[in-house]
């Protein structure tokens, strides 16, 4: 029977920001062997609201001890590809969702004034953000951390979404994300400037997890990818990759790994640089975590060598990088950019985006190293499990079934959990 | 009967056990095992949050662990914070109800009968180690999970090793040996070698003897002086060593320290260690105005090195200098060596030009949770109140006796012998 | 911004303070007693209670500064009221008016984190150690791991 135990909340926080009401439905276990969870359950809970309802969900290993349990996915309506697209989160914010006490949040209607909500203790509170308005994404969280409550991580907006850019990106703390369906307008047009995880709640776990998680560890590590990890070890596997991998050779690097993940793929930089825009001739140093591949590349590709400067650029107004590389020439200086990037901010925002270029598997800036069915049916697995997508096309050793045993506790159940599976990869 | 008569104290109903000391420390204190976090490993996964949470709380709930992971965004460093199991812990006496206590396998532990959360153990400690938790109020703080911690085998990149170090511990071995030979071959053997030179003979002449030999006669015997060159060219190429494995009088303060573990202490007016340059100077001027090696009739080094046979006027006399200096040892170590010997004087200045240093690596060293270094330093050169802060302490070559018992106790591999020109050992930060 | 007599109000319905019998199990288990030489009922659980249950000025009081904020009294007490809460609020509404003598805050980051008399408690039981350690505990908790992941990592 339905004995499975998924690591979850059993809770819907449903936000009526018109209403500034916030209600917390339970997640029934019918629901869970139907749709399984991640970007499945997002689709069949987005059913049930208005077209410009946004859901932020995570899946039943989101946050368990299954390697790189981190995922969180943003399903919504974009106006970027016209179609429902499901935008992966990673770092910390799946599991600080679930440790907020809830597993998928539901957003409609739109906020009288500009708000930010605080999920904790399973419960969901409005505060405003009107003093956040126009600032860049670091100022605006050092803000957040002075006046508010405790979090843990925040989902929030930057100046390109305040300005109804179409092509502005959320930013996961102030490292940007792999949004390139325009989430952030979205966001800014609910008058949403973002999601503050509180995170400081517990859920019980399945006792066999932690042991299964190190072996398969054990077994990863035998891989011959295993050794490559880092920024690069994926950016290489892109077009172009390789040459823009050339401009990473800063100060400091430091692989940086997400939630219980044992194989980095991003990579922290510390670079010095001039803002040619300020008049002292210091060079101040500055630290990247990087984390978009794609959009990277993309940006590599036109700016060359004054890549760090102008991605950082891109963070702070919370733009998309990829999008950005479209408006830029080759062989600028750096001062030609960072105006150019400026400039975007401040001119009219342009009414539509030409996508034609991109490929966005789903929607999120997801690197292609693999390609074809696989690459599809791997991704489909994890937005649905709730585990890193790039973490499964890196390793294949890992099956759906190595997954589903996480939460599965018999034959049965893990057959139950398969067949959901496949359906849930075909509705998407 | 008053109210007095019963009311009881926390030193009734929770007194502190005396603090008792076993012989086998005396020699070497006990060697416990504890985690040792690599910062250079750290990918700042969370795993080990995850896992010690599933201890404490019985759920996954990474914010009630008792391990905390640091992310600093800009340095891009992560950096795991727990509680060290100080030698010293300073939580221990801050506790208002005594909960906490040191145990004989080395880990420090909250007895949660007693623990009321209030927190002032994390005020204490000085890398604030024990973790409110933000949902409960309980305070967690490390205990080894018992001696089989979960951090280390969950860590996927392996930055955190539970071991008991790896103390060198032989160096003391040849440095008693070494002084062993040297006081038998200068005082037993060789009788009156080192002093002054005498040609035809095996002798090497002492660099303050010489220096008031030169004052006090006006002439500069070459053969003598290239013979003190010989030490000189030793202290440059490492540093003072003839002061910790060579001096005969070091050897016998040595020996008196080991008989006198409690130290009366001097008063503050006296610990200048300018003092014995002082006595240089005394020295070479006195040698000068009077005419005859002043201070060589009075040296405890010299008395050692003549005392069997040479004739000498002063001979009953001089026997008492040597056991009168000696004691100088109960109120500190090496008291003579830090505030009056002439020939450390010397010896430091010559160090000025030295080839190599010892430092305490600041990344690998435990600063206020170990302090082992500055305890067991004779000469009492590396600051501790450095170490209790946090920072990592420079030693100054000119004091140093290299003794060496500095590298031979650190358990976490961080002092050692550097050339002088070398910024710091690789993969160390900054002091 | 509530006026203080609102902020008082919101205190005794965070804490429940108005259900406090005046029982006195929060004095028995308060560990200031072993703390302060001069405990007093001014400044234990009850006392605290009793005060702004009448309405006095609490707010000034400088006994509201003696707290260590453990949880020792609610755990105890049989009618659930926490007295911890209740200090908190009554700091919190100090700390708005600009009432700081009694409260220390960190070098580095400007946030009230730890009352004098605490502190004062925490230098005497630490006056066997040398002066220096001192300077780190000048600072908040959260500050102090920040700054020994800079000297460590």
């Amino acid at each position: 029977m339905n004995s499975f135990q998924p690591f979850y909340n059993r809770k819907i926080g449903v936000v009526d920001l018109s209403a500034s009401k916030a209600e917390v439905i339970p997640l029934v276990q019918k629901q869970v062997s139907r749709h399984i969870g991640g970007a499945a359950m997002n689709s069949a809970i987005l059913e049930g609201y208005q077209d410009d309802a946004l859901v932020f969900g995570t899946g039943p290993l989101t946050g368990s001890f299954a390697p790189a349990s981190s995922l969180m996915i943003a399903s919504f309506a974009s106006l970027v590809f016209n179609s429902i697209c499901h935008v992966p989160f990673m770092l910390r914010t799946g599991p600080d969702m679930k440790f907020s006490g809830i597993d998928y949040l539901v957003v409609k209607g739109t906020a009288p004034e500009r708000s930010i909500l605080h999920v904790n203790h399973g419960k969901i509170r409005t505060l405003p953000a009107g003093n956040l308005q126009h600032m860049h994404i670091p100022e605006a969280i050092r803000e957040l951390k002075k006046a508010s409550p405790l979090f843990q991580s925040v989902i929030i907006t930057g100046p390109a979404a305040d300005r109804g850019i179409p092509f502005a990106s959320v930013s996961i703390g102030t490292n940007g994300s792999l949004d390139k369906a325009g989430l952030a307008s979205l966001m800014a047009a609910k008058n949403l400037k973002g999601i503050m995880l509180g995170g400081t709640e517990g859920l019980p776990f399945n006792r066999d997890n932690p042991q299964q998680g190190k072996e398969l560890e054990k077994i990863i590590s035998t891989d011959k990818n295993f050794k490559h990890r880092g920024f690069y070890s994926v950016l290489k596997k892109l077009e172009g990759g390789e040459e823009a991998g050339k401009f990473l050779k800063a100060s400091g690097e430091k692989d940086m790994a997400c939630y219980h993940c044992p194989s980095p793929c991003m990579t922290h930089v510390r670079y010095s640089w001039h803002d040619p825009r300020k008049k002292e001739m210091q060079n101040s140093k500055e630290g990247l975590l990087l984390l978009d591949h794609t959009g990277y590349a993309a940006l590599a590709e036109k700016v060359g060598k004054n890549i760090l400067p102008v991605l950082r650029a891109c963070l702070h107004y919370g733009l998309d990088p990829a999008a950005v590389a479209e408006k830029l020439s080759e062989g600028g200086t750096m001062l030609e950019y960072l105006n150019a990037i400026d400039k975007i901010i401040s001119d009219n925002p342009p009414q539509t985006t030409d996508v034609s270029q991109r490929q966005c598997l789903f929607g999120g800036g997801l690197p292609p190293i693999l390609t074809g069915d696989v690459l599809e049916k791997k991704v489909a697995i994890a937005m649905i499990l709730g585990v890193c997508p790039i973490f499964l096309l890196r390793f294949a050793q890992i099956t759906d079934a190595t997954l589903l045993s996480f939460i599965s506790t018999s034959e049965e159940d893990l057959t139950t959990l398969q067949e959901g599976l496949s359906s849930a990869i075909s509705s998407l | 009967m008053t109210e007095q008569d019963f009311s009881l104290n926390l030193e009734d109903l929770r007194p502190r056990p005396a603090e008792k000391k076993h012989l086998s420390e005396y020699f070497m204190p006990p060697r416990h095992s504890f985690i040792i976090f690599h910062p250079d490993k750290c990918t700042g996964c969370g795993a080990c949050e995850m896992i010690c949470s599933t201890r404490n709380t019985g759920k996954v709930a990474p914010v009630s662990a008792s391990v905390k992971v640091i992310r600093d965004e800009k340095e891009g460093k992560n950096f795991s914070i727990l509680c060290q199991h100080c030698r010293k812990p300073l939580c221990l006496p801050a506790c208002p109800t005594r909960a906490i206590e040191k145990g004989d396998d080395g880990i420090v532990r909250i007895d949660k009968l007693f623990c009321t959360q209030c927190g002032i153990c994390a005020m204490a400690c000085p890398a604030a180690a024990p973790i409110k938790d933000p949902c409960s109020q309980e305070i967690h703080k490390c205990d080894l999970c018992e001696g089989d911690p979960l951090c280390v085998k969950h860590c996927p990149e392996n930055a955190l090793t539970f071991t008991r170090g790896k103390a060198l511990r032989w160096i003391k071995g040849l440095r008693w040996t070494s002084q062993f030979i040297s006081f038998l071959l200068l005082v037993v053997v060789f009788i009156g070698t080192f002093c002054y030179f005498r040609t035809g003979s095996i002798s090497f002449a002492c660099p303050t003897g010489t220096l008031q030999n030169i004052a006090s006669s006006g002439t500069i015997v070459l053969v003598g002086v290239s013979s003190t060159l010989a030490l000189l060219i030793l202290t440059v190429l490492a540093g003072r060593l003839f002061c910790g494995w060579v001096c005969p009088f070091g050897f016998v303060l040595d020996l008196v320290d080991k008989v006198t573990p409690k130290k009366i202490g001097w008063p503050s007016f006296l610990k200048s260690r300018m003092t014995k340059y002082g006595v240089l100077t005394g020295a070479v001027g006195g040698s000068y105005a009077l005419g005859f090696q002043v201070f060589c009739t009075v040296c405890p080094i010299g008395t050692l090195c003549r005392s069997y046979g040479v004739q000498s006027f002063f001979k009953s006399a001089e026997l008492a200098i040597v056991p009168a200096l000696a004691s100088l040892e109960i109120a500190q170590r090496r008291s003579w060596c830090r505030y009056f010997c002439p020939v450390g004087a010397v010896l430091g200045l010559t160090a000025l030009l030295r080839m190599i240093k010892i430092i305490i690596g600041a990344k690998k060293c435990k600063k206020f949770s170990c302090i082992q270094c500055a305890e067991v330093c004779p000469v009492g050169i590396i600051d501790a109140d450095k170490l209790r802060e946090g920072l990592s302490p420079k030693i100054p070559m000119t004091e140093c006796i290299m003794c060496m018992r500095c590298i031979d106790r650190c358990p976490y591999d961080a002092a050692k012998i550097r050339f002088r020109w070398q910024k710091a050992a690789p993969g160390e930060g900054r002091t | 911004m509530k006026n203080r007599k609102d902020k008082i109000a919101e205190a005794k319905r965070v804490s429940g303070a108005d259900s406090c019998v005046e029982c006195g199990r929060c004095v028995a288990a308060c560990p200031m007693a072993e703390m302060y030489a001069n405990f007093s009922i001014e400044m234990s659980p009850r006392g605290i209670i009793k005060k702004t249950l009448v309405g006095d000025p609490v707010v000034e009081d400088k006994h509201i500064w003696y707290c260590t904020e453990c949880n020792a009294g609610t755990d105890t007490c049989p009618q659930k009221v926490s007295c911890r809460d209740l200090i908190k609020k009554l700091r919190e509404a100090a700390v708005d008016e600009n009432l700081l003598e009694n409260a220390k805050t960190c070098k580095c980051c400007g946030r009230v984190f730890v009352a004098i008399p605490v502190e004062e408690f925490v230098f005497a039981k630490l006056k066997d150690e040398p002066a220096n350690v001192f300077g780190v505990l000048d600072i908040c908790p959260p500050c102090r791991r920040e700054i020994y992941l800079l000297r460590n990592a």
